[in-house]
């Protein structure tokens, strides 16, 4: 079963993408905030982090552009989501993808599975 | 010899004098006698005898001439009816002189004629002895001299003519060596008549242009005169001064050229006006232009920075700065400034200027302040830091300031001129200073107008930007939850109407797109990701999915064969199309067909839209790219009327072209072109 980060501070949003990836058996372990996530990814190791990068005390491009220049986590795909209007916003990021909210749900699945596999 | 006979230098006869003496013989004495008469008689100059007592008792036709009495009117008469009264003791010494048996030579007076003209004269007046020696009266030879004194006046007047002139008139010979120099030369070059005559006239000519006096000198030779020459000479001191001067050859009785006089006036003066004028002009242009400059420009920065370096230009300052009474955001009242002239970091040294003495009057609106030396004035140095201070770091001797006053009447700002030298500042600065500082008050008001509604707007992108941002975020999970449904669920009219709530939420997702578009390409800041792709895929792409799409419209297609390169944003181009297609379905209700068009003429390539739907009046085509423009005969169709104008501005964008072709009731063609990526 693959292990997937959800990073998200909307409530309703977290809850949908946790539903989602359940469905299609992942194991989705979701924060709501980047404190939470940066405590959780010390002992964590995911196979995909799926994060907003608005986050309330934080931002996504940021905690990936960290997660990259760590020494164990680097290798961990980063897929950033954002309903930022700026279509660049995830550029030089490390991130492995980009996904433009709203998505469509075949598209989440799709690129999910693309760098989970 | 019976007569002396004195001659003048030109050998013309002055007097006679006669020597009646007993040696003679009687025959011999009555001969010459008469020969005498006649030589008396036909004399011009005037020739009279008269006994002691001045009674006249010969006159000759000279006389008569001279004089215009006849003989018969003065013989026997007293000689001082020819004196004026003003001259009549000259006959006490003329008749001593003759009693102690000298003569008188050559003694020029003034006399009376008979119609009282008055008649210069030489006298020669001796005296008479009879036969023993005695002197019994006295001969007077009188000459008239008028022509000579003219001359003498003419003369003379021209030498204090040439002696009194601010002009240097300087004369000199064919190898110009100088002959004659009149005071003004003095004045002019410094140099006295004594120093210079006999010299070179090149004394006067700086060494680079010494070629002059050869081309001066070659000119006289062919007796052409040279007029206002403008050129340098130099003083005995040295300096070096702009003449103009004029040269005219000098020729001898015979016509021939013996050398040139020379006017120079010194045009040190005329230059100083001249460039005075010159300085007029450009303070005109200036004037005219920074009109101009501010009227048009918004940005209070640069109204600011063009009013200060105009008015510093202007006021002849040696650096000018616009103290600015500003509102920070947060309601406490701020300064800006501009300089001209001083660098910053010596007034970053002054502390605030709002309280430097003589800067207050200006802030306060209190009026304009214009001191000729800031450091002899005391009233301004009331309150610290004070003029000191400025003289120390500025360097501030002529100090004026001018308040900034708008419309309204509430104080914008001050202009402070200085100038390290004193009196620099006069009324006219401060008259033309205060008449750019009405003009700048209103292209001021206009700039904080303007400033404002920028600001307003930027706000208002702001708040677009994250409203986009906060609706999107719902709008996915209500759509994740949706599309999850309708894959799930079986039972056709619930997939339906899941299926067409998806739609509207699609929808929404587009307004929310639109809106924000608007607000970045208002404010200029809509991105472009240009790509080179083939424009015919993604019309096929677009035509295959529309028509795949169950919908009340066909889309019939018509591209060519060949791939067509264009290097454009292609999601924006996608946009466009979809504008254009969902536009083309929505205002032709009663129809069923939509025409898609690729063209190709190897520079652009242009799509074109058909439809056969309500088409647009010629008033409605000129409207339909504007925002919010919605035709009146769309009552009843949704939409914002931002769509049309978002694809004009992304087609502009991409140094494109979009238009419309229309008939009322007959359908619109939409097109846009691009250029081709070859």
């Amino acid at each position: 079963m693959k292990k997937i980060f959800l990073v998200e501070d909307d409530h309703g949003l977290r809850d949908l993408i946790s539903f989602l990836l359940t469905d299609k058996n992942y194991d989705v372990e979701a924060f709501s905030n980047a404190t939470t996530f940066e405590k959780g990814i010390e002992n964590g190791d995911p196979d995909l982090i799926l994060m907003d990068i608005m986050l309330p005390d934080g931002n996504g491009v940021e905690l990936c552009k960290n997660l990259k220049e760590s020494k164990d986590k680097k290798v961990i795909p980063v897929l950033l989501m954002s309903a930022h209007a700026d279509p660049n916003i995830a550029d030089n990021s490390g991130a492995c993808d980009f996904i433009k909210k709203p998505f469509d749900i075949e598209e989440l699945y799709e690129r999910i599975e693309k760098h989970t596999g | 010899m019976a007569a002396t006979i004195h001659k003048g230098t030109d050998g013309s006869v002055l007097a006679y004098q006669f020597n009646f003496s007993p040696q003679y013989h009687s025959e011999k004495r009555f001969l010459k006698k008469n020969t005498l008469s006649a030589i008396v008689e036909f004399s011009n100059d005037a020739i009279i005898s008269k006994d002691l007592n001045g009674i006249i008792t010969s006159w000759n036709r000279g006389a008569q001439k001279i004089f215009e009495y006849t003989e018969k009117e003065v013989i026997g008469k007293h000689i001082s009816i020819l004196i004026p009264e003003s001259r009549l003791h000259e006959e006490d010494l003329i008749s001593n002189t003759i009693k102690s048996g000298k003569s008188l030579n050559h003694f020029e007076t003034v006399r009376f004629s008979k119609s009282g003209k008055k008649i210069p004269l030489s006298l020669t007046v001796s005296p008479i002895k009879n036969d023993f020696g005695k002197i019994i009266g006295a001969s007077k030879v009188a000459r008239d001299i008028s022509d000579r004194v003219k001359g003498e006046e003419k003369h003379a007047r021209l030498s204090a003519i040439v002696e009194s002139s601010d002009d240097a008139i300087i004369s000199k010979d064919l190898n110009g060596v100088i002959t004659s120099w009149n005071k003004g030369a003095r004045r002019i070059f410094g140099y006295s008549e004594k120093e210079v005559l006999g010299k070179s006239i090149t004394i006067l000519i700086p060494e680079d242009r010494m070629d002059e006096e050869k081309q001066i000198l070659s000119k006289i030779h062919a007796g052409l005169r040279i007029d206002h020459f403008e050129t340098i000479r130099q003083t005995k001191a040295g300096k070096k001064i702009p003449i103009s001067v004029s040269v005219s050859p000098l020729k001898d009785r015979h016509g021939k050229i013996i050398g040139a006089s020379k006017i120079a006036r010194n045009i040190e003066e005329q230059i100083k006006s001249k460039k005075k004028i010159e300085g007029y002009v450009e303070k005109l242009r200036i004037l005219n232009s920074v009109g101009k400059d501010i009227s048009t420009k918004l940005d209070l920065k640069t109204v600011l920075q063009k009013v200060t370096d105009a008015t510093t230009a202007l006021s002849g300052a040696e650096f000018g700065a616009f103290f600015y009474n500003s509102e920070a955001d947060s309601g406490e009242s701020m300064m800006l400034y501009t300089l001209s002239g001083a660098p910053k970091e010596d007034f970053e040294k002054l502390g605030m200027p709002r309280q430097i003495g003589v800067f207050q009057p200006a802030f306060s609106g209190q009026g304009i302040i214009r001191v000729d030396d800031l450091t002899a004035d005391k009233q301004y140095d009331h309150n610290p830091p004070h003029y000191r201070m400025l003289k120390r770091y500025l360097n501030v001797t002529s100090y004026m300031a001018i308040p900034v006053i708008s419309t309204s009447g509430s104080i914008i700002g001050g202009l402070i001129f200085g100038h390290p030298e004193k009196a620099v500042f006069k009324k006219e600065h401060e008259i033309m200073v205060r008449n750019i500082a009405a003009q700048a008050a209103i292209a001021l008001d206009n700039s904080q107008l303007f400033e404002k509604v920028k600001s307003l707007s930027e706000k208002k992108d702001e708040f677009i930007a994250l409203a986009s941002h906060e609706l999107k975020t719902p709008l996915t999970t209500i759509k994740g939850y949706l599309q999850f449904l309708e894959n799930k669920i079986e039972e056709p009219r619930t997939k339906l109407f899941l299926t067409k709530t998806l739609d509207q939420a699609n929808r929404l997702n587009n307004l929310i797109d639109d809106l924000l578009n608007m607000s970045r390409i208002e404010a200029g800041k809509l991105q472009f990701n240009y790509e080179r792709f083939d424009i015919k895929e993604l019309l096929q792409e677009m035509c295959e999915t529309f028509n795949y799409t169950e919908g009340s419209h066909q889309l019939i297609s018509e591209f060519g064969d060949d791939p067509v390169y264009v290097k454009a944003d292609k999601q924006r181009i996608e946009q466009v199309l979809n504008n254009l297609l969902n536009n083309a379905e929505k205002y032709s209700p009663n129809a069923d067909k939509i025409y898609l068009k690729l063209k190709n003429d190897n520079k652009k390539a242009t799509v074109t839209v058909e439809d056969e739907g309500l088409g647009l009046t010629p008033e409605q085509q000129q409207m339909v790219f504007s925002r919010f423009y919605r035709a009146e005969s769309t009552k009843g169709i949704n939409g914002l009327g931002l769509g049309l104008y978002l694809t004009k501005q992304i087609i502009d964008s991409h140094s494109g072209e979009l238009a419309v072709k229309s008939e009322e009731g007959k359908g619109s063609e939409f097109y846009f072109s691009l250029p081709l990526d070859l």
